[in-house]
């Protein structure tokens, strides 16, 4: 096992102090839940009395129609984008072929564009389509889109195992795909949690893009649900119910953190070596 | 099962039910359909956050002409506070946005001419069925009101049907503490303020930052200031002999392309004393504002007021429910009846009174969009706007909803409440220079609010910031020529 | 690694076609929802454009219009002092904190912060925003308020009204930077490194800081080039903190490229002009990343 590092007080001092700043946010989004509005006007920060556990009642009668929602395009996003992507961070990562650095940069430079200006070109393109008020009008972007960042994650990542593992396997006859998905994947499982912890936090909160691909409003996700209780009048808005619908949207994500962080173990190159 | 095995099954069974729930149900093709985004007048069930009652007048209004005219069928899309401009125009690109749009008179200079809008003159030339005795649909709006819907072109875009109205709200407890009570004039107004300020309180809070404070205060008080500075010199920035009065006639305010000719031949310029009476008089006033009051919040202006740490705002009619429903707000309030007077002791320019402070266009100010026309439904859409802007169903939607004043000219039943504005309307007249924000360029807009901000800070001098602007002015005045040039003659 | 066998490069691209059939699904999906819309944007540069129907082919006019604009200068060089902060931020705390993680003994505690400082993420960017306006609160904020109950009342600022400091203080927002993918990442790359590496050195009796410097950063370099690169495109183009905390300001001074092109874009009916600076956004961090990707290419070998 590994072994131990004499100090640990001083380090759970700072882990603890940053934690606290760091989880302050939440803290403020849950206890802002139960305020109503006038609570919340004179009183930014504190705890205010009577809580209003209304705003739980109201935050869900918008919200929860647009749940199933988010999780279709989220979970199905994600999915995608891990397949598609470790499929081709694998390649880029363990093979050599003409033009690899050409393609590779030719994907990365996708970031580089910023949305507005692509943002109606993207709405006309997948009406026509024919995808508005469909969820692939989000699940299809967001696997696209998703996996240019993942790519480029994984393929660094899967670059830097060692070539003994592959070398191995290949001598005992594993076809290319076999090594990708009984080498290549499980030694990348802290990382393929990365990736899919940050594509489900993009889909989730995504705003802008299910507003203007779902014109009829059926399939909106739930974030735009929420963003609803704001109001272009100042003294108009609900803050309570929307900070209660955060609180709600943030339920499933929790979950699914504590359920994917059990793939990020330590020691997982240990057993691999080993073979 | 392996991994592999286990992934794609679950992917197959999404993209299933996926494929399930897509395939759209068809609607009914018998119905003519007539969206309407009608943003704060979307009709929606009451929540127990509410204190007071939603607006849902218009599923009143939607039964009434339904029954009238059963072939038609009017649905509300559900409000969109955030991100309006990105889905304003993408669905207008695409063509799938509701046959009737939320819309500002701001953006019409804008968008006029990107064939989004149906040009409604033809239409508000006809009658309206709906209104007794009514032979031309304009008619029945007070004049200023509709004509805020006009574009560079000349032709009407927009319906505007309300009045929002200002007032200056007041803590009538600090007022009594401190021992003042509401100024009538200018320097009454100060002395005023400087008793609150004295006595620890924050006389008047506002805000000039970039992210909405500036371009709510700042049109606001610029408007008002320049109408009553400039008053003895509109004749001369018209180019015409007669006074030009401030009345509820159309053509009687100085539109932009007045605007622009005057600036070319250097009638108005920001190097003006008029102009800078304008500015001195702010910074004058600024020094009873909150402190940093150009990196203050919006939204904290209210705030500041309502805990009581401010004894003045600004304030928009919409903001009169929920002052009036706060449980926590522990004072008696009030609403100056107009404006302190700018008179001679405070400015050579002044004597005059300030126009109403009130505007045109709350929340009833729609576009109806030219994918109404490819869809065949326009007729219909031209109908139900016809039919809710008939006073004897305007006027219930908007007392309805509460924070806005009708701009029919018949307003039998509207919420006394609100009368106060437009009775100013009537009685002071609205501004007739058009306020900045609609009168040039909205990036001559953008710099003007930044170049005002820095000079109320204190970061540049008087002359510094009416230099700039009068650069930026000369270059949205050139941009506008260019695009107008039978404006120059 | 394969070696190249062949002698021309077509033998070679038949030869390896399995690989381009692997990256198959990605350029598919990639050509048909990304590159049109971004090629478009490209194309779009050359043209006086107001995002409608009005165009006109200007060819490179927008470019020498954007040498001329005075805000342009200004709002690089924003950038710039962002991009380093960021630079600066994402290498730092959100490293020691992966590392602090790494070296924790008991492995429940590890999984408890791991977690505290997961869920955090969930919170949405608007809410962070919301909560650091009001500490920045010129009149009623909780910095302002601080400093005057400690005495220091002579330091409190406007601090998004400060005209010299506005930016710095957009910078800090979101302190102590830890909750984000960047700490996932460092711990990825760090749990990544063989145990035997680790046992080794501390065989070799090495203190916990020789065994980070020498020994644990090298080995995430990957990471850490990754990061880099990743910062680079964010911060060289963003602009929603700036748009939502200062709106541009006070005045101009925390404007920035991302946030210029959208105004162009969106209000003042130069689409052409937004495309243009986009494009010269995208020459820029292009350079930067591909500078970064060949020079400083992190070995992948290391001694077993």
């Amino acid at each position: 096992m590994r072994k131990e590092t004499k100090h640990d007080l001083p380090i759970h001092i700072i882990l603890l102090l940053l934690g606290i700043l760091t989880f302050y946010p939440f803290v403020f989004t849950i206890v802002t839940s139960f305020k109503d509005n006038f609570q919340f006007i004179h009183n930014f920060w504190g705890v205010t009395w009577p809580i209003h556990l209304s705003n739980y009642k109201d935050a869900w009668s918008r919200i929860s129609r647009y749940i199933l929602n988010s999780g279709i395009v989220t979970t199905s996003s994600v999915f995608g984008v891990l397949l598609v992507a470790s499929v081709s961070a694998f390649t880029f990562a363990r093979f050599d072929f003409p033009g690899k650095d050409l393609l590779f940069f030719a994907i990365l430079s996708l970031l580089m564009i910023p949305g507005i200006l692509t943002l109606v070109p993207s709405f006309l393109l997948v009406k026509r389509l024919g995808l508005l008020n469909t969820y692939w009008a989000l699940i299809l972007p967001y696997i696209s889109g998703g996996q240019v960042f993942a790519i480029f994650i994984l393929r660094s990542f899967i670059a830097s195992l060692p070539e003994e593992l592959f070398e191995s396997a290949r001598v005992d006859g594993a076809s290319t795909l076999q090594t990708f998905f009984s080498i290549a994947i499980p030694l990348s499982k802290p990382i393929l949690v990365t990736v899919a912890i940050m594509n489900i936090l993009g889909t989730w909160n995504d705003y802008v893009w299910p507003l203007v691909t779902i014109p009829d409003g059926r399939l909106w996700t739930i974030t735009v649900g929420i963003v609803s209780f704001s109001s272009q009048y100042s003294g108009l808005e609900m803050w309570g119910p929307m900070f209660a619908g955060y609180v709600i949207a943030s339920i499933p994500l929790i979950v699914l953190f504590f359920f994917t962080m059990r793939y990020f173990i330590a020691g997982l190159t240990s057993g691999a070596l080993k073979a | 099962m392996s991994n592999t095995g286990k992934i794609s099954r679950m992917v197959l069974v999404f993209l299933v039910i996926s494929l399930m729930l897509s395939s759209s149900m068809v609607i009914g093709a018998e119905k003519k359909v007539v969206k309407m985004y009608a943003q704060a007048l979307t009709p929606r069930e009451k929540l127990e956050a509410d204190r007071w009652d939603p607006p849902k007048y218009m599923w009143t209004l939607e039964k009434e002409y339904e029954k009238l005219h059963p072939d038609v069928d009017i649905q509300f899309m559900p409000e969109i506070p955030t991100g309006y401009e990105e889905w304003l125009v993408t669905q207008m690109t695409g063509g799938t946005s509701p046959e009737i749009v939320w819309y500002q008179r701001g953006y019409i200079a804008r968008d006029y001419q990107k064939g989004w809008f149906v040009n409604l003159t033809p239409y508000l030339n006809q009658p309206n069925p709906y209104v007794k005795g009514n032979k031309k649909w304009i008619d029945i709006f007070q004049p200023p009101v509709i004509a805020s819907g006009t574009a560079p072109d000349g032709n009407i875009y927009m319906i505007t049907g309300d009045i929002v109205g200002t007032g200056i709200f007041y803590n009538k407890d600090i007022f009594q503490k401190v021992g003042v009570s509401v100024p009538s004039i200018w320097s009454q107004f100060l002395k005023v303020q400087s008793k609150i300020k004295a006595a620890g309180y924050i006389p008047f809070s506002i805000s000039m930052d970039l992210g909405g404070g500036v371009q709510l205060w700042g049109s606001w008080c610029t408007r008002e200031l320049q109408d009553v500075l400039y008053d003895h010199k509109m004749s001369e920035i018209k180019g015409v002999k007669e006074p030009v009065k401030r009345t509820w006639k159309p053509g009687e305010n100085l539109p932009p392309q007045v605007m622009v000719k005057a600036i070319k031949n250097g009638t108005y310029s920001p190097k003006d004393p008029e102009w800078k009476e304008m500015l001195r008089i702010l910074k004058d006033w600024s020094q009873y504002w909150p402190q940093g009051f150009w990196a203050l919040p919006s939204d904290d202006v209210y705030r500041l007021w309502v805990t009581g740490k401010a004894a003045m705002g600004w304030f928009g009619s919409w903001q009169n429910k929920p002052v009036r429903f706060d449980p926590l707000r522990k004072f008696e309030w009030g609403v100056f009846p107009k404006i302190p007077k700018i008179t001679k002791d405070t400015s050579p320019y002044g004597g005059v009174d300030f126009p109403a402070m009130a505007g045109v266009g709350g929340v009833f100010q729609y576009a109806i969009a030219s994918s109404s026309e490819k869809r065949g439904v326009l007729n219909e859409t031209i109908d139900w706007m016809r039919y809710i802007t008939a006073p004897q169903n305007l006027i219930p939607l908007l007392n309805d909803h509460g924070g806005f004043a009708p701009g029919t000219k018949d307003t039998k039943g509207a919420d006394p409440s609100l009368k106060v504005y437009t009775d100013q309307m009537v009685k002071y007249g609205t501004e007739r220079i058009e306020p900045f924000d609609s009168m040039l360029t909205r990036e001559f807009v953008d710099n003007l609010w930044k170049l005002l901000q820095q000079y109320l800070a204190g970061k540049i001098d008087i002359e510094k910031m009416t230099d700039e602007v009068q650069k930026e002015m000369n270059k949205a005045a050139d941009q506008l020529l260019a695009e107008h040039p039978d404006w120059a003659k | 690694m394969y070696r190249r066998e062949s002698k021309t490069v077509w033998q070679e691209i038949i030869k390896r076609k399995q690989c381009y059939i692997l990256l198959l699904p990605t350029f598919l999906l990639l050509l048909t929802f990304n590159y049109y819309p971004a090629i478009s944007a490209i194309y779009h540069s050359l043209f006086d454009w107001d995002g409608a129907n009005f165009i006109r082919y200007i060819g490179l006019g927008n470019f020498t219009n954007m040498f001329q604009d005075p805000t342009i200068p200004l709002s690089f060089l924003n950038t710039l002092k962002l991009t380093i902060a960021s630079l600066i931020i994402n290498l730092t705390f959100p490293l020691l904190a992966a590392v602090l993680i790494f070296h924790l003994k008991d492995m429940k505690y590890a999984y408890f912060y791991r977690v505290l400082f997961v869920i955090p993420m969930v919170v949405p960017g608007m809410v962070v925003f919301m909560i650091w306006r009001f500490i920045y609160n010129p009149t009623s904020g909780l910095l302002n308020q601080l400093l005057i109950s400690m005495g220091l009342s002579q330091l409190t600022r406007p601090w998004l009204g400060d005209f010299d400091l506005a930016l710095y203080a957009v910078i800090f927002v979101g302190f102590p930077w830890v909750a984000g993918t960047s700490t996932l990442i460092y711990l990825a790359g760090l749990q990544a490194i063989p145990i035997e590496i680790l046992d080794a050195v501390s065989i070799d009796g090495a203190s916990t800081w020789t065994r980070f410097w020498k020994i644990e950063l090298p080995l995430i370099a990957a990471q850490i080039k990754l990061i880099v690169i990743l910062t680079l495109i964010g911060a060289i183009q963003g602009f929603v903190n700036i748009m939502v905390m200062t709106n541009g300001g006070p005045g101009e001074t925390t404007m920035v490229p991302g946030l210029y092109l959208y105004r162009n874009a969106m209000y003042y009916n130069k689409m052409g002009y937004a495309c243009a600076i986009g494009t010269f956004l995208f020459l820029i961090i292009l350079i930067l990343t591909y500078i970064n990707f060949k020079y400083l290419k992190s070995s992948v070998e290391y001694q077993a």
